[in-house]
C-alpha cells in the first residue's frame, strides 16, 4: 500500500485508512516510547497519547517521503514532553527487570525466544541508566536504525557529533548491562563468546 | 600443590605485576581498548591496532565482558525496533480519534432466510468440490442415478436408447441438443414474459415488482444456462469420441454451471423486498 495515498486518505478523514496507518506505526512507536520511559504499561499509554497528537496533526504533514522522519519527531517530542512532567511528579512504581516478561510474543514461548527476550529487558533497564543523550542515540540509530542525517537533525547536533556519539553510546551501554549482568543475581545472559 | 596450581599463581603474580607497572607509568589500557571496541566488532579495526586490542582482551576480564556484551547487542537492538502492543492497542487509539469502536473481524455477516440457505449450500458445495476424488464419487452418484432413472417407469426410460443412437451416430448428431436446449430455454423466456405480463395486468404493483425481479433473475441466469447448452453439447461430442475422462470433466462443469444458476438466482434483486 502506497504511503503516500494512504496519508492523503487519513488527511480527508478516511477511518480505514487512519487505522491502517496505526497498525502499520503502532510497534515502532510503542518501542521508541519504552526506549525512552522504560516502563511498558507507562510507554503504551504514552504511545496512545503519541497517536492521538499525530491524528489532530495530520494536516501539518506536507511531504508524505518524510512521513516517517515526521512521525518519529512527534513520537520524540512527546516522550520529552512526558519525562518533563514525569520529573515533577514521583514515579507510579519502579517496576523490576525481571517483572517486566510481557515483552514476549503471544503463544509458547521457545526457550531461546525467552532468552533474547529477557535480554531485551535487560538493555530496556540498562537504557534508563544512560544519559540522555545516549539513550537518545541508541533509540534512533542502533533500534529504529534512522540515517544520521535524519537523526542530526531531530537531535539538532552536528553531524559529526552524531557519528562520534554513536559508537560511545553503544559502548556505554554495554558498560551498564556487564555491570547489571555481573551484580548479584546477574551473569547468566552475557556469558556467551563473542 | 601441583604444578598447575604454581603456573596459576605465577601468572597472577605476573598480572598484578604488570597493572603495578602500568599504574605508575602510562595509566591502564582499558579505555583505549574500548574505546576501539566498536571498530573491532565492526572489523573496521585491522593490522597493529587490533592485534593490540585483542592482545589486551585476552589478559583483561572486565574488557572482556564488555566485548562479548557488545557483540550480541549490535544483532539484538535493531530486533528491538518494534513492540508488539497487544490487540486492544488499535481499538483504544482508535476509539480515542476516530471515535469508531474497531470491528474485531472483516467475517461477512450471514444473510438470513432463504439466501442464508443459498449461502450456506454454496459453502458447503465449495468444500466438496476441492476434496481429492471428488470427481470419481460424482460419477459414481451420477452412474447409480441414471441407472436408477433409467431403470423405472418415468420420462427417463427411453433415455438409454436415444443416448445410444446419438452416440453410435457419432458427433453429427450432437448439434441436436442444441435446439432443443434454446427450445427449452425459449419456453422458460415465454413463460416468465406471460408471467410478468399477467401479473402486470392483474396483481397490482407488487406483483409487479416480483415480476420484475423474475425479470432481472432470467436476465442474470441466461448465461448460466447458456453455458449448459454448451458443455452438454461438450460432454455428448466427447462420450461419443469416446474420451470418457474428458466427458466427465464437462459433466462436473454442467453441474457447476447448474451450481451458478441457483446461486445467481437467488441472489439479491431490486425492488425484491427480502433480507
Amino acid at each position: 500500500m502506497e504511503q503516500s495515498e494512504l496519508l492523503k486518505r487519513c488527511q480527508r478523514g478516511d477511518e480505514l485508512a487512519w487505522e491502517v496507518l496505526v497498525r502499520q506505526h503502532q510497534g515502532r512507536i510503542c518501542s521508541i516510547a519504552y526506549g525512552y520511559v522504560g516502563e511498558q504499561d507507562e510507554a503504551m499509554d504514552l504511545a496512545q497519547e503519541i497517536f492521538v497528537r499525530v491524528y489532530n496533526r495530520l494536516e501539518t504533514c506536507t511531504d508524505p517521503e518524510k512521513f516517517l522522519s515526521w512521525l518519529t519527531r512527534i513520537a520524540r517530542n512527546a516522550c520529552i514532553d512526558h519525562l518533563r512532567r514525569r520529573k515533577a511528579r514521583p514515579p507510579r512504581r519502579d517496576i523490576p527487570a525481571e517483572e517486566m516478561t510481557n515483552l514476549a510474543a503471544g503463544g509458547p514461548t521457545p526457550e531461546d525466544e525467552l532468552y533474547r527476550n529477557s535480554r531485551k529487558i535487560l538493555v530496556h533497564a540498562a537504557m534508563q541508566k544512560l544519559s540522555e543523550i545516549n539513550r537518545e542515540i541508541i533509540i534512533l540509530k542502533d533500534i529504529q536504525e534512522l540515517p544520521l542525517e535524519e537523526i542530526s537533525s531531530l537531535l539538532d547536533l552536528p553531524l559529526g557529533t552524531v557519528k562520534s556519539r554513536s559508537s560511545r553510546a553503544r559502548l556505554e551501554l554495554a558498560r551498564v548491562i556487564t555491570d547489571m549482568d555481573s551484580g548479584p543475581g546477574g551473569g547468566s545472559l552475557g556469558a556467551e563468546a563473542v | 600443590m601441583t604444578p598447575k596450581d604454581n603456573n596459576r599463581d605465577d601468572r597472577a603474580r605476573n598480572e598484578q605485576f604488570l597493572r603495578d607497572v602500568l599504574a605508575r607509568t602510562s595509566g591502564s589500557g582499558c579505555e583505549r581498548a574500548c574505546e576501539q571496541l566498536s571498530d573491532l566488532m565492526d572489523g573496521t579495526l585491522v593490522g597493529m591496532d587490533r592485534e593490540l586490542v585483542q592482545a589486551h582482551l585476552e589478559h583483561c576480564d572486565p574488557c572482556r565482558s564488555v566485548a562479548v556484551t557488545l557483540g550480541w547487542l549490535e544483532p539484538l537492538l535493531p530486533q528491538m525496533a518494534e513492540v508488539d502492543p497487544g490487540p486492544a492497542f488499535t481499538a483504544r487509539v482508535l476509539a480515542r480519534t476516530t471515535g469508531h469502536v474497531q470491528v474485531p473481524s472483516r467475517i461477512p455477516a450471514v444473510p438470513v432466510g432463504p439466501a442464508g440457505l443459498m449461502d450456506r449450500v454454496g459453502r458447503w458445495w465449495d468444500r466438496q468440490i476441492l476434496r481429492p476424488g471428488f470427481a470419481a464419487q460424482v460419477a459414481y452418484a451420477a452412474t447409480v442415478l441414471l441407472v436408477i432413472l433409467t431403470s423405472v417407469p418415468g420420462p427417463f426410460r427411453e433415455v438409454p436408447v436415444k443416448a445410444l443412437e446419438i452416440v453410435q451416430a457419432g458427433p453429427v448428431s450432437a448439434p441436436v441438443i442444441g435446439p432443443a436446449m434454446n427450445r427449452a430455454s425459449g419456453w422458460v423466456g415465454v413463460r416468465t414474459e406471460a408471467t410478468v405480463t399477467a401479473a402486470r395486468n392483474g396483481l397490482g404493483r407488487r406483483l409487479e415488482a416480483a415480476g420484475s425481479a423474475l425479470g432481472q433473475r432470467g436476465e442474470r441466469t441466461a448465461a448460466g444456462r447458456r453455458d449448459i447448452q454448451t458443455h452438454v453439447e461438450q460432454m455428448i461430442r466427447r462420450a461419443g469420441d469416446g474420451q470418457l475422462g474428458q466427458a466427465s470433466y464437462e459433466f462436473l462443469a454442467v453441474l457447476k454451471a447448474g451450481r451458478t444458476i441457483w446461486i445467481e438466482w437467488w441472489n439479491e434483486t431490486e425492488d425484491d423486498g427480502r433480507e
